[in-house]
């Protein structure tokens, strides 16, 4: 190739340096828009533009985008997830809800789609359809994340404690779909404890008990329970096996300033409770 | 059926004496692979792609001469995923795959075997690789990766990458070059550990955890490499030897103080009795490179957030060294505590160890072999794997900041880390040792 034709090319080259050097987002965006200006009706770009320019908070820009895409192609419903994504991130409530609504009514089988709106109408004050679209999202994916279950939960639970029974049942199918896993539990132990379910607590924490290789923060926890179970007798047993445990951690681990802390903490425990050692052996 | 699933129904035939002679199915066009993910002291899941719908075979056994343990996960695919179970630790197992019981498409070799991990626990020399932000599959990568491999004159133990793997988009072609084909012999050998980068994000999406990054890797939710169950593959953590690994998503997940990541990583932390505790995520809490961690729009808030959110539960946690990318430079701060605001925030009392941290220099971080809260950690952003920036480079916290290419190399030996940042030619361009007494 002679120079001229070398020289030719070059206008290409530099537009394609921005590409090459896959900076942040402003870059990207430059790239998108430098393509948009050869074909700017290109409803893709537009979106993928728009979504760039919601990423970097260009409120106004990912409006214009998404609004232009829509126009352009008004059967295609990407762009009211777009729109629905921009509300909610700029806490456009009544939008954000109208958009993803208006998405979900072309693609009723969209996780993401459903996720959105739950959290939007969550923070609209409108938990129990927010609970809907919770389990929509739940039921149409082969991997959710424990987080769904959490945010279900939580819309659940805040509509009162008639709801309680329901907000576990929730947990508990996230429990059966992920396997035993601690924040599942955890949240589900709260929930349990403003019931009084002591039992059905102790028996969530023993999960986390089997997944923990260390375990005497959660024999502590299980004193405690029992205790505020009105079980005074079986909490020093769950205090004095959460000392055994704490005895059996390498010397390393148990002179550490937290836990210093935790014997003091057992310490306190177990003296304010009838027959029990006083005190921990100092090592 | 997702790949999840696929991996539960995997069908173990053990010590299957193989009737048909070890054929090697040459025409059979493999077009990603073999490579390991989510070794766990007693399995390994073996994953590759084939251009045509195949059955998925596996033998393996303790020397090539004796790899006819089979395997085979029901169904025929073109992306196949086999675990092996029943694995012994810290033993080295010979592979092949293939796609019947006499059509092998790998030949049984050094070259495709690995080693499980030891027993986690007690201690044993371990060398880490960390790669922040290699995914530009271009000669930088390359070289950052020859260098290295020429400096170790072997395979890591373990092999990190910091996020923003495949550039520019993290799509499934560009994850082929950039991570895929660019550590071919290294994927086969020892198993890649991924955090999600905001590039890998816009082709993958850990809100619904779906896209090409939860596709291609296979990761543990359960705890089943250690750790707590943290029931995502957007973070996650693992154990090796005496070392405790923690894989936080500063991209896609929750960073507030009581999300669920945040109270996932409480746990885990108050669950883990190892030595140590090596943290990584895309986001640098601390970075004034190609970002500014002292500008909250920077990146939606995802530096502010893991520095103001994330930071006080690890160093409480008694948390050693984070590793980060983003920035694409490399920055590495003093021994430092309790720094939780913007660089102008940042007082004498937060550094614990103004020197460099270099034996042959002002001596050695140190830190008690307690394992106890607050006693400082080193941050590292290192994300020139790829490609560098300019940027000020001038964070107070950091002691060197460098606009050069690299990777990070991690030797940990009882109570002593080594840490150094190899160049693109081999050049030792920062180190310093992180000790416990
Ligand atoms: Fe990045």
């Amino acid at each position: 190739m002679n120079f001229w034709r070398w020289l030719g090319l070059l206008p290409l080259l530099l537009l394609a340096l921005p590409a090459l050097a896959h900076g942040p987002l402003h870059e990207q965006i430059t790239n998108v828009t430098a393509e948009l200006s050869l074909r700017p009706n290109d409803v893709p770009l537009l979106l993928r533009r728009g979504e760039l320019n919601r990423l970097d908070e260009r409120w106004d820009a990912a409006l214009a985008d998404f609004q232009l895409a829509k126009q352009l192609a008004p059967a295609n419903p990407e762009p009211l997830l777009g729109l629905g994504r921009l509300a909610l991130d700029q806490g456009k409530l009544t939008d954000a809800t109208a958009s993803l609504t208006r998405f979900l009514a072309i693609q009723s089988n969209h996780v993401e789609g459903h996720l959105l709106l739950a959290r939007a109408l969550v923070r609209n004050q409108r938990a129990s359809n927010a609970v809907e679209h919770f389990s929509r999202a739940l039921a149409l994916s082969t991997e959710p994340r424990p987080e769904w279950f959490i945010e279900r939960s939580q819309a659940q639970f805040s509509q009162g404690d008639r709801h309680l029974a329901e907000a576990l049942a929730g947990l508990d199918e996230g429990v059966a779909k992920l396997g035993p896993v601690p924040t599942l539990q955890l949240a589900a132990i709260a929930l349990e404890m403003r019931r009084q379910g002591f039992d059905a607590a102790l028996q969530r924490l023993d999960t986390i008990l089997a997944s923990s290789e260390r375990k005497e923060r959660w024999l502590l926890r299980r004193g405690e329970i029992l205790e505020l179970g009105g079980r005074p007798g079986e909490a020093v047993t769950a205090y004095n096996a959460a000392r055994e445990a704490f005895e059996a951690l390498p010397l390393r681990l148990q002179r550490s300033l937290a836990m210093l802390d935790f014997r003091r903490e057992l310490d306190a425990k177990l003296a304010a409770l009838p027959a029990s050692p006083k005190t921990l052996p100092t090592k | 059926m997702t790949i999840k699933l696929r991996l539960t129904l995997a069908l173990l035939l053990t010590s299957l004496w193989l009737s048909s002679p070890l054929s090697l199915a040459a025409a059979e066009k493999l077009t990603r692979g073999p490579y390991l993910q989510m070794p766990t002291t007693n399995s390994m899941v073996i994953r590759w792609r084939t251009e045509k719908e195949r059955k998925s075979y596996v033998r393996y056994g303790l020397t090539p001469a004796t790899a006819t343990n089979l395997v085979r996960s029901p169904g025929v695919f073109t992306e196949h995923v086999v675990q092996l179970t029943k694995l012994k630790p810290d033993t080295r197992y010979f592979y092949s795959i293939g796609y019947d019981t006499n059509k092998w498409i790998t030949e049984v070799g050094p070259d495709f075997s690995f080693l499980t991990p030891p027993m986690p626990g007690p201690a044993r020399p371990t060398r880490i690789w960390a790669l922040g932000d290699p995914g530009t599959a271009n000669t930088n990568q390359m070289a950052v990766r020859d260098a290295f491999y020429k400096w170790s004159g072997r395979n890591p133990d373990l092999w990190l990458m910091l996020g923003d793997n495949a550039y520019s988009d993290g799509t499934d072609a560009q994850y082929g070059k950039a991570v895929f084909d660019l550590y071919g012999a290294l994927h086969r050998q020892v198993a890649l550990w991924p955090t999600l980068g905001n590039h890998d994000a816009l082709s993958a999406s850990s809100p619904t955890q779906s896209g090409v990054y939860y596709d291609v890797f296979t990761l543990p939710t359960l705890g089943q490499s250690g750790g707590l169950p943290s029931g995502t593959e957007a973070y996650y953590s693992f154990d090796y030897a005496n070392i405790h690994f923690i894989c936080l998503d500063s991209q896609d997940t929750d960073r507030s103080p009581h999300g669920v990541m945040a109270t996932w990583l409480r746990a885990d932390l108050d669950s883990t009795a190892r030595e140590w505790i090596i943290c990584f995520f895309h986001h640098p809490p601390y970075s004034k490179g190609g970002h500014d961690s002292d500008k909250k729009s920077d990146s939606g808030g995802r530096l502010w957030e893991m520095r103001e959110n994330i930071l006080p539960i690890l160093e409480a946690g008694g948390v050693d060294l984070v590793l980060c990318g983003h920035s694409h430079d490399y920055e590495r701060t003093f021994l430092l505590n309790g720094h939780y605001g913007t660089s102008t925030n940042l007082t004498s009392t937060m550094i614990l160890n103004h020197g460099d941290g270099r034996s042959d220099g002002n001596g050695v971080y140190e830190k008690p072999a307690i394992l106890t809260p607050n006693k400082g950690a080193v941050y590292v952003v290192s994300g020139s794997a790829g490609q560098t920036e300019a940027g000020k480079l001038n964070h107070p916290a950091m002691y060197l900041s460098l606009k050069k290419l690299g990777s990070l190399v991690i030797d940990i030996d009882g109570l002593t880390a080594e840490v150094k940042f190899i160049g693109d030619k081999g050049q030792g361009r920062d180190y310093f040792t992180l000790r416990k007494k």
